[in-house]
């Protein structure tokens, strides 16, 4: 009995990881990024962000990502890798399409008690916020190793389904374009460019700086079929025009800055008790024998789109050319599971149920027994609070702008928001500037 | 309250003494490491190039250790850094070569870190060369082959390490290792 006391006890003592860290999202929102650390590191038992947890627990990864991307934004790029690194290398996947419905509902009610798993959109980020911070921090090696990554992940998922990350994708094998390009790798930086265009890039500066390394590599064949996205006719154009020599391209592209944009925050999300459909109100009461008309699921709140931002090169304001929208792709690729979980929540109300049951059986008539058989329902009840976990300090949005720079007097990009300024050197050859601070 | 944490600890070596012979990641540890060297050492000590070094009169040939390429999707970097120490421990108490310190050429080794795809243009090489006062680079490569089946993943690493001549760019000796490493539910 006493066992049973405590079994009630432990499922009901913990609150769940958005309730420990919806304060850090606050302060993301308002601008105050080292308010929102502070938050992070205190979720982590760390006196400051050079410390790793001396302790793991199921949330530890996820705490990790939280904390490298706020580092990012306050330019502790070196620490911020650091982060991302650990976590890309002990964080499980989430892939509801090779989960039965036992599995899934275990998983999405199992709160914050199992490790968190990523779905495929927050592990590609992971790769592309990676290659962001080596890219600034002119670490070319560490960087192609994020973009190897990247690569790598893109063709297990693609294999699976890529109608639901066109952005991302387009953006991660852009920056890793541009890290094949830095590094001199011109097959590779062509290869992954003309994936950035497939998937969705086209930009007039992306179409030039294709027709200029095919001019150099040749044609470079690929898994992806040129002719829908056009990349068959800047391969065309290339073949037309005389080769051109390494020395000519980096000669013409030498005074190129690439401008790193994120706004926003993806949404978090959130337990919501949702009514049943009338026939599966009537199936599941038959089935238990009693009224059952709602179901807690896991539902995503509205994201925050971000501020409206003002970009400069030194004195001449800029247009950025590309965004992304990782905070729609995000719920894109969650609706499309809502059905999974709408049944694996019918299956789980069933099973929880049934255990509620047996406990009556056990507790008979006994008054005490009774009350214990009446907590553990209750205890489930409260266990069965959806995974409301996810990877929330991450933008809603990264843009970028790629342009020659020569005006050597100011050499220095700025970003003005409604939360405030940055002012950041443009430095270096193939200089790659971020902004992450004011979302 | 139990449930909210776990209970690790902090161990060391000598209290359990099997903890080197887990694999934790799919990185190199040091099992991986003794693994590389040993399959190494010996063929480059006895390498011709090493014998014609043992061989020489007059002034000993000078040796420099050279950052490996990672053409891999791990982050290795560091680990194939103490790879390179390793090597640099036998060459300076069994061999006749001066070994060049690069302790006080952090600044180039950084930059050829950065530029590593540079390397290996034999002009670069030959001024690196010149800057560390090396007529010999020991170095390598190691490239992978990532495989997924579900949330399972296996990489088999090709790891080449050389002597390089700085001079002429020429690989006076070479040797290849296999490893594999794999995470398995």
């Amino acid at each position: 009995m006493r066992f049973v006391l405590l079994f009630v006890v432990l499922l009901t003592c913990c609150a769940t990881y958005s309730e420990k860290i919806s304060a850090s999202y606050k302060d993301i929102s308002k601008g105050e990024m080292s308010a929102a650390l502070g938050e992070i590191n205190n979720a982590l038992n760390v006196k400051d962000s050079k410390q790793l947890p001396s302790q793991t627990d199921e949330n530890t990864n996820l705490l990790l990502l939280e904390r490298a991307t706020i580092l990012q934004g306050l330019g502790e790029y070196e620490l911020s890798a650091r982060d991302f690194v650990l976590a890309d290398q002990n964080l499980g996947w989430f892939d509801p399409r090779k989960m039965s419905s036992i599995e899934l509902a275990d998983y999405t009610y199992s709160a914050n008690s199992t490790e968190y798993r990523a779905p495929a959109s927050e592990r590609l980020l992971i790769n592309v916020q990676n290659m962001i911070n080596f890219l600034v921090l002119n670490e070319l090696s560490a960087a192609k190793v994020e973009a190897r990554r990247f690569s790598i992940l893109t063709e297990y998922f693609r294999k699976q389904d890529e109608a639901f990350l066109p952005d991302i994708l387009a953006l991660g094998n852009y920056l890793a374009g541009v890290t094949f390009e830095k590094s001199a790798e011109f097959r590779d930086a062509a290869r992954m460019y003309g994936r950035a265009w497939h998937f969705g890039y086209r930009e007039k500066e992306l179409n030039n700086r294709l027709v200029d390394l095919y001019r150099i590599t040749g044609s470079i064949t690929d898994n992806t079929n040129p002719n829908p996205s056009g990349l068959d006719t800047i391969q065309t154009l290339a073949k037309r025009l005389p080769p051109l020599s390494i020395q000519e391209y980096l000669a013409k592209y030498k005074d190129d800055v690439l401008v790193i944009v994120q706004t926003g925050r993806v949404a978090e999300k959130r337990e919501k008790k949702v009514s049943l459909e009338k026939q599966d109100e009537k199936k599941l009461g038959r089935e238990l024998g009693q009224d059952f008309n709602s179901i807690n699921i896991p539902t995503m709140a509205k994201g925050y789109s971000g501020a409206q931002v003002i970009l400069h090169l030194g004195h001449r304001s800029t247009n950025l050319s590309y965004k992304s929208r990782l905070g729609l792709e995000l719920e894109r690729a969650f609706t499309a599971i809502q059905p999974a979980i709408y049944s694996a929540a019918m299956s789980r109300a069933l099973s929880r149920h049934l255990v509620g049951e047996s406990a009556d059986r056990v507790g008979g008539k006994n008054k005490i027994s009774s009350l214990i058989g009446l907590s553990l329902k209750g205890a489930l009840n409260s266990k069965d609070r959806p995974d409301t976990r996810s990877w929330s300090t991450s933008p809603a949005t990264i843009s970028f702008v790629r342009q020659t720079y020569a005006d050597d007097t100011y050499r220095f990009a700025t970003l003005s928001t409604s939360q405030g300024y940055e002012s950041k050197v443009i430095s270096g050859d193939f200089p790659v500037v971020n902004f992450s601070k004011f979302r | 309250m139990s449930a909210c944490s776990n209970q690790p600890q902090f161990v060391r070596d000598t209290d359990a003494p099997d903890i080197d012979e887990y694999a934790l990641s799919l990185r190199f540890d040091r099992k991986d490491l003794d693994r590389l060297y040993l399959d190494n050492i010996d063929k480059m000590l006895s390498s011709k190039i090493a014998h014609q070094w043992e061989q020489s009169i007059g002034d000993s040939p000078i040796v420099a250790i050279f950052p490996m390429r990672n053409e891999t999707s791990e982050h290795i970097d560091k680990a194939l850094d103490t790879l390179l120490s390793k090597f640099e421990t036998d060459l300076v108490n069994q061999s006749r070569a001066d070994v060049v310190s690069h302790e006080n050429q952090i600044e180039l080794i950084a930059e050829v870190k950065r530029q590593q795809h540079t390397a290996y243009d034999p002009t670069r090489l030959a001024r690196y060369g010149k800057q560390l006062g090396a007529q010999y680079f020991v170095t390598g490569k190691v490239f992978d082959e990532t495989d997924f089946a579900g949330d399972e993943r296996r990489v088999q690493y090709t790891m080449f390490v050389q002597i390089i001549n700085v001079e002429t760019g020429k690989v006076e000796w070479q040797n290849e290792s296999a490893l594999t490493k794999a995470f398995i539910r």
